[in-house]
């Protein structure tokens, strides 16, 4: 241990040459396999953010009622249901989006809320992206008129901001008998959003089904097949880049190997001469190749986690989650790239003559 | 969807082959290497004697006891191994332990019907969930013959694969690296990665140990405090409680599990790596030093599968831990009514039934009070019905999980087989009459339990 | 029977044939000296002995033991158990202090052995340089650190090609005294080429290889 110990402190700048070549392929794939795994959570992430699993609604243009929500809350194996309200508003001779719900039901969802949970009828909250655009603040009361709506619409507080990643961040949240007065759309919802028993999603959708007829229900899972087309592109562009970036790693790292070998063939030599065997070298070199591995995929991870959370800061303003697997996967292939390109240049060290090497020639 | 059944099947039967292929040559090179190599024979023979058990399933109809019955063999089966393993770990890290045991497994007249017997018994359970599987498999295929001629094809051709690999084995290499106590680890192991059956077991090492750690605290620190705690102390009840209470909760028991489960492979692991090296007789320094090389590598080989070993069940417990014992199922209280000093709780409506084995909860508004009851089926087919409260912790309840049901407060498991007990952590039992239809529950009789609860006087009772 | 036994040896290079056909024994604990100009196939003969080389035709056998057929790996592990190398040039690890290269030879052979090295240091003479790295030591002492790496599992043969090629007289003195009493105490073999006259008076053999044969073959005067 102490040889190894040695041999690697006295050759910091080849090591690090190599490690920063294994650096860069860990990364990529640490990005590309936290971009599928990351992102793919992400995915969905509006339901989630209703803290539901399950979706029901109707073909576009049409509404559901009210009770559709208390109905199917009172199933068995459905934990909530909360029913929400999709309808334009006019503000300021402009046309917003706006989401109808019961705030109490989506407080403590993960939602990034700056300012104040609305405590009552008449507060609102607005998504973060409105908040430049329309130049408002927490405390400010504007007003809304419903599209469509021949109402004189109504004067509202707003409490807050939320960002969550999703269509919300664009849109006025009002508490649903808000949405209702000012669209003159009460007792109608959009969709009703269902948080149904972990496994029994399947039971759920179906007593769904069979009690309301002509209504959509979806588990989140379809909902995220479509998002995930999008993704599989993503994908396939990062796994061309990822064998790009690996075949270079590999070549640097053979080179850097390579040109190490060849400054100790008198080591190899001296080594064969005082007994050793080819594989006893070999396992010497092997040693060296998986440190340069475990530092450069360690190295690798932490850069690509962080580029992991660049991009989908970017991307969906939000963090996402790395597995803790994933930097095993980052740190074992980086192993494995290191010792598979230090396997070439070491064969071929081996086959010196160490007698013509000693010699001094 | 037909014809991913017929890959299931083919991937059961490669599975067993393999699995069996492996745990024989590893058996077979330990063998080799300590010269009892006739010993390898009373394996095989064990393997038939394996096949009895899913012949006999075979003529068996697949009920969910059936599958449980064989999920549990497959635990025991391993933890038979491991618990053998660990015994001979320890007496290989220096406890000599198992003497007399090591000269008798030297006689072939002993080791040969223990080996013959262990054989068995590793494989039974195996084969019999396997055939369950196959035989559930079949049902949902038209052509249940199929089925069979796949998992038949998969064992052919994992055997084939040993047969075809044969002269490659280095069967001396092999044998170097296992000792008795490494080749029951190993084989355990093996078995623990491959012995679960798909569909209904799967590694469930780590949260039944966890489980059974979880109840043990809770039992032995219960009988503890309640002995030398003045229960009534304002500021012991509350706090210490709470202290207390880390000791029954998934995070310690589940590190006490790793730490049970790790103990003795890390002795030997420590005992092998610096553990006292004898020095021997030698003409030179030299062959002293080659002497003690050898000795010491040997020891280093015969670490690598304890080794494997550690890093597997480390492994597994940080991707299993708290998972299954986290997902506690609490369902919602449904509500029911009083109606002339009767509760009346339907066996069946069109939205559950009490009787499919999962916890059931229902509440009961009276007097402006709401009181709950438990109702779960139990392994004999008998309905417990109890209050959804015990006489020691607050009233949180209870939630479901795999055969227990688990104290939300304290997180005790209680085993739903032992519904019905009254005392301590158990749900309080009620009088119930049950009929085709109904389970009817007196009111006062439920009233006056709730209020027993709600007083805290359990506390003081069990004083 | 001889310790080492040499029939009808012969090396063909591509563009030379450096040995042809050499018989040879050498007696155990014998001390013998190879000599001969440049060329004339005493280093190989010394490779081909250690099997750093290995033979055209003819056959070689060492303590009972045929090396000819032996494959390179074979070989190394007869080699860490019998036989110990000193080069002209030292040959030592550099990044590597005096007790690490001996312990080095130790590990190939079995296990390093930290007081056991340095045992064999002070041996030499070289108890106050243990921790110097070679690019410390004097040359002299380098090869001082090389004889006790070689004798440090205890081989049976000792082979020394050129051992003081690069030294003063004075050191070469040093050098030779202490293989000298080396051989006294432990009876080891050794083979030593050299074309130095004054190195080769030492020890109690002297062949004078030319042209790829002995030419020469006679038994000396112990020193």
């Amino acid at each position: 241990m102490v040889f190894f110990k040695k041999s690697i402190s006295e050759r910091k700048g080849r090591v690090a040459i190599a490690s920063f070549a294994v650096v860069l392929a860990v990364t990529a794939i640490t990005g590309l396999l936290g971009i599928t795994v990351g992102i793919r959570e992400k995915l969905g992430t509006e339901l989630r953010a209703y803290g539901a699993n399950i979706v029901v609604y109707t073909e576009a243009g049409a509404y559901l009622t009210e009770d559709f929500g208390a109905r199917i809350s009172a199933m068995s194996n459905v934990e909530e249901a909360t029913s929400q309200l999709m309808a334009n508003v006019v503000f300021e001779n402009m046309s917003f989006e706006s989401v109808g719900l019961d705030f109490q039901q989506i407080k403590g969802r993960g939602w990034r809320l700056s300012g104040n949970w609305p405590k009552e009828q008449g507060e609102i909250l607005v998504g973060i992206n409105l908040k430049s655009a329309l130049k408002l603040e927490a405390g400010k009361r504007i007003k809304l008129v419903g599209q469509g709506n021949s109402g004189p619409g109504k004067e509202f507080l707003v409490a807050g901001f939320v960002e969550m990643g999703g269509n919300e961040d664009n849109a006025f949240i009002l508490s649903l008998p808000d949405l209702w007065s000012i669209t003159g759309l009460a007792p109608k919802v959009s969709a009703v959003l269902v948080r149904g028993m972990p496994g029994a999603l399947d039971a759920v959708v179906a007593n769904i089904k069979r009690d309301f007829k002509d209504v959509s229900v979806k588990t989140m899972r379809q909902v995220a097949v479509a998002e995930d087309l999008l993704l599989q592109k993503i994908q396939l562009l990062l796994a061309l880049i990822t064998i790009v970036v690996l075949f270079s790693a590999s070549v640097s790292v053979a080179s850097t190997m390579g040109a190490t070998v060849l400054e100790r063939r008198k080591e190899i030599g001296l080594m064969k001469a005082i007994g050793a065997t080819k594989k006893e070298i070999g396992l010497f070199y092997k040693v060296e190749a998986v440190f340069i591995g475990l530092c450069g995929g360690i190295g690798g991870f932490i850069i690509g986690f962080a580029v992991i959370q660049a991009v989908s800061k970017g991307a969906f303003n939000s963090f996402v989650n790395i597995p803790f697997y994933i930097f095993g996967a980052a740190v074992s292939i980086g192993v494995a790239v290191s010792v598979f390109s230090s396997l070439i240049p070491v064969r071929g060290a081996l086959k010196y003559n160490s007698a013509a090497i000693l010699r001094g020639d | 969807m037909s014809s991913s059944v017929i890959y299931e099947a083919f991937w059961v039967g490669l599975k067993e082959a393999l699995k069996a292929g492996l745990v024989w040559i590893v058996l077979f090179s330990f063998l080799q290497v300590i010269d009892r190599k006739k010993l390898s024979g009373f394996f095989l023979y064990g393997i038939l004697l394996a096949l009895i058990c899913p012949l006999y399933v075979f003529t068996l109809p697949v009920t969910p006891q059936l599958k449980e019955l064989i999920s549990r063999s497959i635990d025991t089966s391993f933890a038979l191994f491991f618990i053998l393993s660990a015994f001979l770990l320890a007496h290989g890290s220096g406890m000599n332990l198992l003497g007399a045991i090591e000269r008798a497994f030297g006689k072939t007249v002993i080791a040969a019907p223990v080996l013959l017997l262990l054989s068995a018994l590793y494989f039974a359970p195996d084969f019999a969930g396997n055939s369950v599987f196959l035989m559930e498999l079949a049902e949902v295929k038209e052509s249940p013959a199929a089925v069979y001629i796949s998992a038949t094809a998969g064992i052919v051709f994992g055997l084939a694969a040993f047969y075809a690999a044969r002269k490659k084995i280095r069967v001396d290499f092999i044998g170097s690296f296992f000792g008795l106590p490494q080749l029951f680890l190993f084989i355990a192991m093996i078995k623990l990665l491959g012995g679960g059956i798909k569909g209904f077991s799967g590694i469930s090492l780590i949260p039944s140990v966890q489980t059974g750690f979880m109840k043990f605290f809770h039992d032995f620190v219960h009988q503890v405090f309640v002995i030398l705690m003045v229960p009534d102390h304002p500021l012991l009840k509350t706090t210490a409680w709470n202290f207390i209470g880390i000791l029954f909760g998934p995070n310690f028991s589940s590190v006490a599990a790793l730490a049970a489960l790790l103990a003795i492979p890390m002795l030997f692991l420590s005992h092998s790596f610096l553990g006292p090296v004898p020095e021997p007789e030698a003409e030179t320094p030299a062959d002293r030093r080659k002497i003690k090389g050898l000795f010491m590598s040997d020891r280093k080989r015969k670490a690598v599968s304890v080794l494997l070993f550690v890093i597997f069940i480390v492994v597994a417990w940080f991707s299993e831990s708290g998972e299954n014992i986290s997902k506690l199922y609490i369902p919602k209280p449904r509500p029911v009514v009083e109606d002339k000093g009767t509760v009346m709780i339907p066996l069946k409506d069109p939205t559950m039934d009490v009787r499919d084995g999962a916890l059931y909860k229902f509440s009961l508004s009276y007097r402006g009070e709401e009181m709950r009851i438990l109702v779960i089926k139990k392994d004999d087919g008998k309905l417990s019905v109890c209050l959804d409260a015990c006489e020691i912790c607050p009233p949180r309840g209870y939630g479901q999980k795999q055969g227990f049901v688990v104290c939300i407060y304290c997180n005790t498991p209680i085993p739903v087989a032992t519904l019905g007990q009254p005392g301590g952590c158990n749900p309080i039992p009620l009088h119930v009459l049950i009929d085709d239809n109904f389970i009817r529950i007196d009111v006062s009789e439920i009233l006056q339990k709730w209020d027993y609860v709600k007083s805290g006087k359990g506390k003081e009772s069990v004083k | 029977m001889a310790f080492i036994k040499l029939d009808s040896a012969s090396k063909i290079y591509e563009t030379a044939q450096a040995l042809r056909g050499v018989d040879l024994e050498v007696e155990q604990g014998q001390w013998l000296n190879i000599v001969g100009p440049s060329g004339s196939g005493k280093s190989t003969l010394l490779n081909v002995i250690g099997g750093l080389d290995s033979l055209s035709s003819g056959n070689v056998v060492i303590d009972g033991a045929e090396i000819t057929g032996l494959s390179e790996d074979a070989m190394a592990v007869f080699r860490r158990e019998r036989i110990g190398f000193v080069f002209q040039q030292a040959h030592l690890i550099p990044y590597l202090n005096a007790v690490e290269n001996v312990m080095l030879s130790q590990y190939f052979h079995s296990m390093s052995d930290e007081d056991e090295a340095i045992e064999a240091l002070k041996r030499v003479g070289l108890g106050h340089r243990l921790t110097h790295r070679p690019s410390q030591l004097s040359g002299g002492e380098q090869q001082r650190v090389c004889i006790a790496r070689a004798l440090i599992n205890s081989p049976k043969l000792l082979l020394a090609d050129e051992p003081t090629g690069n030294l003063d007289r004075e050191n070469t003195r040093i050098i030779l005294e202490l293989l000298k009493k080396l051989h006294q105490e432990e009876h080891f073999t050794i083979i030593l080429v050299t074309h130095d006259p004054f190195v080769s008076q030492w020890g109690q053999r002297i062949i004078t290889m030319e042209d790829g044969k002995i030419k020469c073959d006679e038994f000396i005067c112990y020193l």
